[in-house]
């Protein structure tokens, strides 16, 4: 599909489409961990929209946002300076609830550091929609852009979005605010683990922090075993899975 | 989205009795925000407590029977990592799950236990736990404010172990409370480097932070561009 401004843009197919949401429910009924979850939420974005890169954040218990997962490195720096700044469409979507559209990023407009900081990664165009669970918002999904996409795209995002965040939380038969609380808070503790393995992966094989992360699922995938379950064993040198004997050496 | 929260906690704390122990009148605060009749705090080494605070000795004691007993929520949060809420100690339920803690419970008048395990990622530090004499469970604003105390009370006890002289309570619960992801990638790194457990890493990076007159996520940001490696540090 073409539009009159020259730029080709690419609606998903179906199919594809179909293949993502499967993914998704399929990763939620395997009981993948949350943070695998959002992370291939984040990837499944870039994978069917035209979109460079995808970052997700929620809000934890104390109202901070944290970074949970996000489709490549760069997408992981911009999110972590939009907290870190306490600007950007991400802290406006997740007070208003509404999906944020900033297809200008002016350094006049109303987040000047990050605008900057998006251009400089080569972005042009930034939108964020809410993660929403029983009428709470409880986080955002961050897309990077080369180009501005359309409105139906951004639907598609809504709608993964609204997919993995009802999966998720609503999990529990307990149908209260305090469940949605304790699975908050769960997820940012378990990519809290699944970094401090990073870490130590990292310094262990003189490796970065992403690839770091590739080593970590390998692992995981190898042995049948939760990303969070692995990040546990190498942080506790529990040397009684196989994944942490197997994170001895590097994974090729 | 502005920390509004436990700047509040950090208000109410400064509020209560200044002759008392940091950790006591952050004890009373916990008990006051949930609704509980006592409240008690617990650094937690290998399964045995090495440091206990309360809102009163009874907390105390009912923390040190848990850890003498091995039995009970304190007990639990620690191992499981997760927050354990038992609504009613008298229940046949409670008496299975807990069968060398509820009579001890019972007889101090705890009803019901809300334990909180201090945590970062897999750095267990110990537990804050809630006990009331009615049987019944935490409102969802209650848990919220668990979780956020929690997280206090793990900063808190972070930098005291890392020697950082609290001052006044903006320099013992402040800093370092959010924004965790490049702390714990850098925290990995530096067990990894000196071979110690992810806590003490957690505490070498404080002090770190504290001598060199930087902020933590500074120092983490040193430690993960590789600039900075606490094993050739400790060689100088």
């Amino acid at each position: 599909m073409t539009t009159s401004t020259g730029t080709t843009f690419e609606l998903p197919d179906a199919s594809q489409l179909a293949a993502a949401f499967v993914d998704l429910a399929r990763s939620v009924n395997d009981g993948k961990d949350m943070v695998e979850v959002f992370s291939m939420l984040a990837e499944r974005c870039v994978t069917v929209l035209s979109v460079a890169a995808c970052g997700i954040l929620v809000i934890d218990p104390i109202g901070e946002l944290e970074v949970i997962g996000s489709s490549n490195h760069s997408a992981h720096l911009l999110d972590l300076f939009q907290v870190q700044n306490v600007e950007g469409p991400c802290l406006q979507c997740c007070r208003t609830g509404e999906a944020v559209i900033d297809t200008e990023l002016s350094e006049t407009g109303p987040w000047p550091g990050f605008a900057s900081a998006a251009r400089s990664q080569g972005y042009l165009a930034v939108y964020a929609v809410p993660l929403a669970a029983r009428g709470v918002v409880v986080g955002a999904l961050n897309l990077f852009a080369h180009t501005a996409i359309q409105d139906e795209e951004i639907a598609v995002a809504q709608a993964l979005a609204d997919a993995a965040t009802i999966a998720l939380l609503q999990a529990d038969p307990r149908e209260d605010a305090l469940v949605v609380t304790r699975r908050l808070h769960m997820v940012v503790e378990e990519r809290n683990t699944i970094e401090q393995a990073k870490g130590i992966l990292s310094q262990r094989f003189s490796i970065d922090a992403e690839e770091a992360s590739v080593q970590l699922r390998r692992a995981g995938e190898r042995t049948g075993t939760r990303l969070v379950d692995v990040a546990t064993a190498v942080v506790t040198r529990d040397n009684s899975y196989d994944a942490a004997r197997l994170l001895a050496n590097p994974i090729t | 989205m502005t920390g509004d929260r436990w700047r509040r906690i950090a208000d109410q704390i400064e509020d209560v009795d200044v002759s008392l122990s940091l950790g006591r009148r952050f004890c009373v605060v916990v008990s006051d925000l949930l609704s509980a009749d006592k409240a008690s705090l617990a650094l937690v080494v290998n399964h045995a407590t090495s440091w206990i605070e309360g809102s009163d000795d009874a907390a105390v004691i009912l923390d040190e029977q848990q850890f003498s007993l091995g039995d009970g929520p304190s007990f639990l949060a620690v191992d499981s990592l997760a927050p354990v809420m038992a609504i009613d100690m008298n229940s046949p339920e409670a008496l299975r799950r807990w069968p060398a803690f509820a009579p001890v419970a019972i007889r101090h008048d705890a009803i019901a236990v809300f334990s909180f395990p201090l945590r970062v990622g897999e750095a267990r530090l110990g537990v804050m736990s809630a006990y009331r004499s009615r049987p019944g469970e935490l409102t969802a604003a209650e848990y919220a404010d668990g979780l956020v105390l929690a997280s206090l009370a793990t900063v808190a006890l972070l930098q005291q172990q890392a020697g950082v002289s609290p001052g006044d309570l903006a320099a013992a619960f402040l800093p370092g409370v959010t924004h965790q992801s490049p702390v714990q990638l850098a925290a990995g790194m530096v067990s990894e480097q000196l071979d110690i457990p992810i806590i003490e890493a957690l505490v070498r990076l404080r002090a770190y932070a504290y001598s060199h007159e930087q902020s933590v996520n500074s120092v983490a940001r040193s430690v993960i561009s590789r600039e900075l490696a606490f094993h050739e540090e400790e060689e100088q």
